[in-house]
């Protein structure tokens, strides 16, 4: 009988540089060839392999496959590793992929077990494993920790209770009903809830949803403030036009954009300005204010070597409510007094004086970047919360729904549906703690006077 | 091969029959002749989960079912109307009779030796029993021993302010034996448990109370019962009323369970009736059975007014329910307070961890109930006769048989109260049918000599036939609802039966099927499913099983392992990685952190 095959992220995440994804098991060949694109010719007779990740006719991320064959392996059965830059939603994306076709997040130390358990492993390598073990489990403690007050955890444990209530029922329905003529309750099969708020820990979440799409940045200005110019001086490459006419860039241009392993996706848009343009630069400008409303955060730019005008502070206004970066570009070009006056018309904002063209002092740029994530989530926690968590609950959405469609099903199928609900509590208790059938006992003699 | 049992009661009987099928001369011990096989409770054998355990015992070969068969006089199969996972076979039995057929039957049995004598004492030698010492003053030899006291050691009942020392009431309990395996190191627990009032038949206003027959046609345990098994009595159902509530709430500190005289814990699934009425003070009434003890006798067993009330509050209890107004009692309900032994210091073959060939059996583990005692002593037979012969032990899974699951849950993580099986206790509750007995468990009864050659032959034919029909079943095609598909498919929707597939295919699939035969292939057909992943399941917890830790392991010593955790495995005594994991509150980072330390242990 085959094993299962494992997968996880085999380097310490949030950092930059490389992130390698290990997979162990019979599948594991096999999942890379289906979503791995060597560049041509390279795939056959070498053990490491360029080329590109991709998802439905996209490449993900260019990378590095090594594939290891049984039995001379960590594990002592057919491995893979994927080394891809170090990216967050990459991460997951790759890791999702792989789960897609057939493998599942590894247990902490589960590599290492399977290692031990077909005889791999010396004391070495035992030895540093057992740190490893350390370093999971104290991830893992920080991770219940983090959730156990947090809202995952009050949703999954308000799923637990009431399947629990529902495998109280049926149960009591099963070992009991028809000798002790006990009017249990019909089960309510009412799941909505529970589904719901699964769908919202999956899809909705902001962190997971963000972590999926990358943070939705927006540079906004006046028209020739110097927006372009920023846009590809974070990219490091000549995406947008820049010109010195006013209204160069006409739509907006997103582009993705990596910082120490986080995702952006950077928007340069069609500089506001008021009165008339012609009607495509109109319909840019709509989109432009579009834009803004959705954004994550905005870097908001002004035009040190002018004064300020009216569209500037009718741009502000449009950005009031929203996580900003004032910058006030041109800083060569500007007056002494540029800097004097603008801090004037924002007077509560901090302003870096900045320059665009010559990459002066983007620094705090960067920052203001990073800092957005940690104002959402604690990255380490949260990813491995994701990684692991994410495909259980997945699981466990499923199960309720097939529960759910079961419970529409004449006549009811009694002890199929038990089975669903205890493989939800079995799913639930590789989350929270196991569920055990005492405890199911202990709710049915709490509840129903049972007995001869 | 020389093998005691002490007690002859539902244990030691399948311990004594088993051991003696198995070649080894059996002694079944017992106090008192006539009190062999006597049904200390309730006058009925099976019933859900219970009556999957006396199936099991008839594919081992054990005599219970046949017993049950012979002596039933009300069948019926529970959860009719539910799937064939958790349909179990209940009887009512005349208990006089039942005693008889195994008292005869047992006196027939070669190689087995009836004899009536009181234990005092179990010989152990270099750790090892080796004999057992009689009150009598003689001293019986043995290769093993197997102990099936049921609820005799150190036995005291309570009725009210009344106490004395017993067994069962009025017989005297074993107290010698008691001490004697204190004095043997053993952890003792003390339990509790019941019995309600029997009542003179004529007595009863019968008109008043719901008749209960049994099904037609009645269904029997045994795959070896030859003839047809038949109906003779009417059960009854009745219900307390708020005066009932009144009378107990008014004498409650008269109970010894109340008062706190009852030290022992009792079973939450069997309460008294002071304790229905405590607990679920909202219910002004509450349901009871009127069961028939036999067919010559008089006597009816009043099944729910279990209680340990004085005689006259008990007779205050009849007088307010309409219909037993009049009702004379033959024998008070009573309580019983016994030892029993934390089942945790077993081994999975039932033999005591610190003294080789010592078993136990039955109630004496914290069990209740005569199915799981019956189970126990069966394999607590075969187990002596194999461990005595220096084979390996004969133990079965979790997802194998009920029996499996009952004995593995007390040896692992041992008792609280007194044990009863329930399917809920069992993962692979769809895969641990009563029509699918023989294939889990037929070949294991040959192999142990338990089930003879031909039976196995016979059954295993039947068997095929079934498999033969599920293989058919994805060859022929029908319409139905609209929709066109293969019969398997067909009989997958929720609403198809295969009687209704039959119907469609207007002749019989099947000919001369029975309900075994019916419930078997829907089972397959339907379960198949979730079947499929939990043999996944199995496999993977079989490989990580293989994983054995050593019996010196020193939980306390591994890194990684909160406190709690490594109390709980103290306690449990897993021999293997897969038994850690399957400990309550055992996290999978534990199990690696474990196999981690056994692995550097291993290699310093
Ligand atoms: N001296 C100087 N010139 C700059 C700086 N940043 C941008 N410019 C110039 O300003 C002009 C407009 O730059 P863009 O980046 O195209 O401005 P924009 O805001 O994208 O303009 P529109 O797309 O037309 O709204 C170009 O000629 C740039 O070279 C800077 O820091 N210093
Ligand atoms: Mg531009």
């Amino acid at each position: 009988m085959d094993d299962e095959t494992i997968v996880a992220l085999a380097t310490p995440p949030g950092q930059a540089g490389i992130a390698v994804i290990r997979l162990s098991g019979s599948k594991s060949h096999a999942i890379v060839r289906a979503i791995f694109e060597p560049l041509p010719g390279t795939w056959h007779g070498r053990k490491s392999y360029h080329g590109f990740i991709h998802s439905q006719g996209e490449r993900v991320d260019e990378c590095l496959v090594t594939v290891f064959k049984a039995p001379r392996t960590y594990c002592g059965e057919d491995m893979a590793e994927i080394s891809l830059h170090s990216n967050l939603a990459i991460i997951e994306a790759v890791i999702d992929l792989t789960c897609r076709l057939g493998a599942r997040p590894a247990l902490p130390g589960e590599f290492t077990y399977r290692a031990f358990r077909n005889g791999k492993m010396d004391l070495l390598q035992a030895e540093a494993v057992n740190e490893l073990i350390r370093a999971n489990s104290r991830v893992f403690a920080l991770m219940e920790f983090g959730n156990l007050e947090g809202r995952l955890s009050h949703m999954v444990g308000s799923i637990r209770a009431r399947l629990l209530e529902m495998a109280v029922a049926i149960e009591t329905d099963i070992e009991f009903a028809e000798d002790q003529r006990l009017e249990t309750d019909a089960i309510d099969p009412n799941l909505e809830v529970a589904i719901n708020d699964l769908e919202k820990i999956l899809g909705q979440s902001r962190f997971n949803e963000t972590l999926d799409q990358g943070m939705q940045i927006v540079i906004a200005g006046r028209v020739n403030v110097g927006k372009s110019s920023l846009f590809n001086a974070l990219l490091m490459k000549e995406r947008s036009i820049i010109s010195h006419l006013p209204g160069t860039t006409r739509d907006y241009i997103q582009e993705k954009l990596h910082i120490d392993g986080w995702l952006f996706r950077i928007t340069d848009m069609a500089g506001i300005r008021e009165g008339s343009g012609d009607d495509i630069e109109n319909q840019g400008m709509r989109r432009s204010r579009d834009k803004i409303a959705q954004a994550d955060a905005v870097i908001f730019m002004v035009d040190a070597s002018q004064a300020l005008q009216a569209g500037d502070q009718e741009i502000f206004a449009l950005i009031r409510d929203k996580n900003r970066i004032l910058l006030a570009n041109k800083k060569d070009l500007a007056p002494p007094t540029a800097i004097e006056n603008i801090r004037r018309a924002f007077p509560d904002e901090i302003i870096h004086l900045v320059s665009a063209k010559n990459g002066e002092n983007l620094e705090p740029i960067i920052d203001f970047l990073k800092n957005l994530w940690r104002q959402i989530a604690d990255p380490a926690c949260t990813t491995v919360v994701n990684l692991r968590q994410k495909t259980l609950l997945a699981k466990l959405l499923e199960n309720l729904r097939h529960i759910e469609q079961w419970q529409t099903q004449s006549p009811i199928q009694t002890e199929m549906i038990a089975e669903d609900i205890r493989r939800g509590l079995r799913l639930i208790g590789e989350l929270t703690g196991a569920v055990s059938s005492a405890e199911i006992l202990q709710g049915i003699f709490a509840k129903f006077c049972i007995g001869k | 091969m020389k093998i005691i049992i002490v007690g002859a009661g539902h244990a030691g009987i399948e311990a004594a029959y088993a051991a003696a099928r198995m070649g080894a001369e059996a002694t079944l011990l017992t106090m008192h002749l006539e009190t062999l096989a006597q049904m200390s409770c309730n006058p009925s054998i099976g019933g859900i989960a219970k009556g999957h355990l006396v199936k099991e015992i008839d594919a081992l070969g054990g005599i219970m079912p046949r017993a049950a068969d012979d002596t039933g006089i009300h069948f019926k199969v529970l959860n009719r109307s539910k799937g064939p996972a958790v349909r179990a076979t209940r009887t009512q039995n005349d208990k006089i009779a039942y005693r008889n057929y195994l008292k005869s039957f047992l006196e027939t049995v070669p190689r087995l030796r009836i004899y009536q004598g009181i234990a005092s004492e179990i010989v152990v030698s270099h750790g090892r029993a080796c004999g057992v010492r009689l009150v009598e003053g003689e001293t019986l030899v043995a290769d093993a021993v197997i102990i099936c006291a049921g609820t005799f050691l150190a036995g005291r009942i309570f009725i009210g302010a009344t106490t004395y020392a017993a067994g069962r009431a009025n017989e005297p309990p074993s107290l010698r034996l008691a001490e004697n395996i204190a004095v043997l190191g053993f952890k003792i627990l003390r339990l509790k448990t019941g019995t309600p009032m029997r009542l003179h038949a004529d007595s009863i206003d019968w008109g008043k109370f719901m008749p209960q027959p049994g099904d037609e046609p009645p269904m029997p345990f045994s795959m070896f019962t030859k003839g047809k098994v038949k109906n003779r009595i009417l059960c009854y159902l009745g219900h307390t009323t708020p005066a009932v509530g009144t009378i107990v709430r008014d004498h409650l500190h008269l109970s010894p369970l109340f008062s706190g005289k009852i030290q022992g814990i009792g079973p939450r699934y069997c309460p008294s009736i002071e304790d229905k009425i405590v607990k679920f003070a909202d219910k002004d009434r509450h349901h009871f059975y009127l069961e028939p003890e036999g067919l010559r006798n008089k006597e009816i067993y009043v099944n729910g007014l279990s209680s340990s009330l004085p005689v006259e509050v008990q007779k205050k209890i009849l007088r307010a329910i309409p219909g037993l107004d009049q009702a004379r009692m033959m024998r008070p309900a009573y309580a019983i307070e016994y030892d029993a032994i934390q089942p945790t210091q077993l081994r999975s073959n039932l033999e005591a961890r610190e003294i080789e060939n010592l078993f136990f059996a039955g109630q004496v583990n914290g069990t209740s109930g005569y199915e799981e005692a019956a189970a126990q002593g069966l394999m607590a037979g075969i187990n002596a006769v194999l461990k005595t012969r220096g084979e390996a032990p004969f133990i079965l899974n979790r997802n194998e048989a009920y029996i499996g699951v009952m004995v593995d849950d007390i040896v692992r993580v041992g008792v609280d109260e007194p044990y009863r099986l329930f399917t809920a206790r069992a993962e692979y509750r769809l895969q641990l049918r009563e029509d699918n007995v023989f294939e889990r468990l037929g070949g294991h009864g040959l192999r142990l000599g338990l089930i003879s050659q031909t039976d196995f032959q016979r059954e295993m034919r039947q068997l095929q036939r079934r498999r033969h029909m599920i293989g058919k079943l994805g060859k022929i095609k029908g319409c139905w609802n609209g929709k066109t598909e293969n019969y398997f498919k067909l009989l997958k929707m929720p609403h198809m039966t295969f009687e209704k597939l039959e119907a469609l295919h207007q002749k019989p699939l099947l000919a001369k099927k029975t309900l075994t035969d019916v419930s078997y292939i829907e089972a397959c057909v339907k379960y198949e499913g979730y079947v499929d992943i939990q043999k996944r399941e199995v496999a993977k917890m079989q490989k990580m099983q293989k994983t054995t830790i050593p019996a010196d392991l020193d939980f306390m010593r591994v890194d990684g392992l909160s406190t709690e955790i490594k109390q709980k495995l103290l306690r449990a005594k897993p021999a293997t990685l897969g038994e850690v994991a399957l400990v309550p509150g055992v996290t999978p980072a534990a199990v690696n952190a474990i196999s981690i330390y056994l692995t550097l242990k291993h290699r310093i």
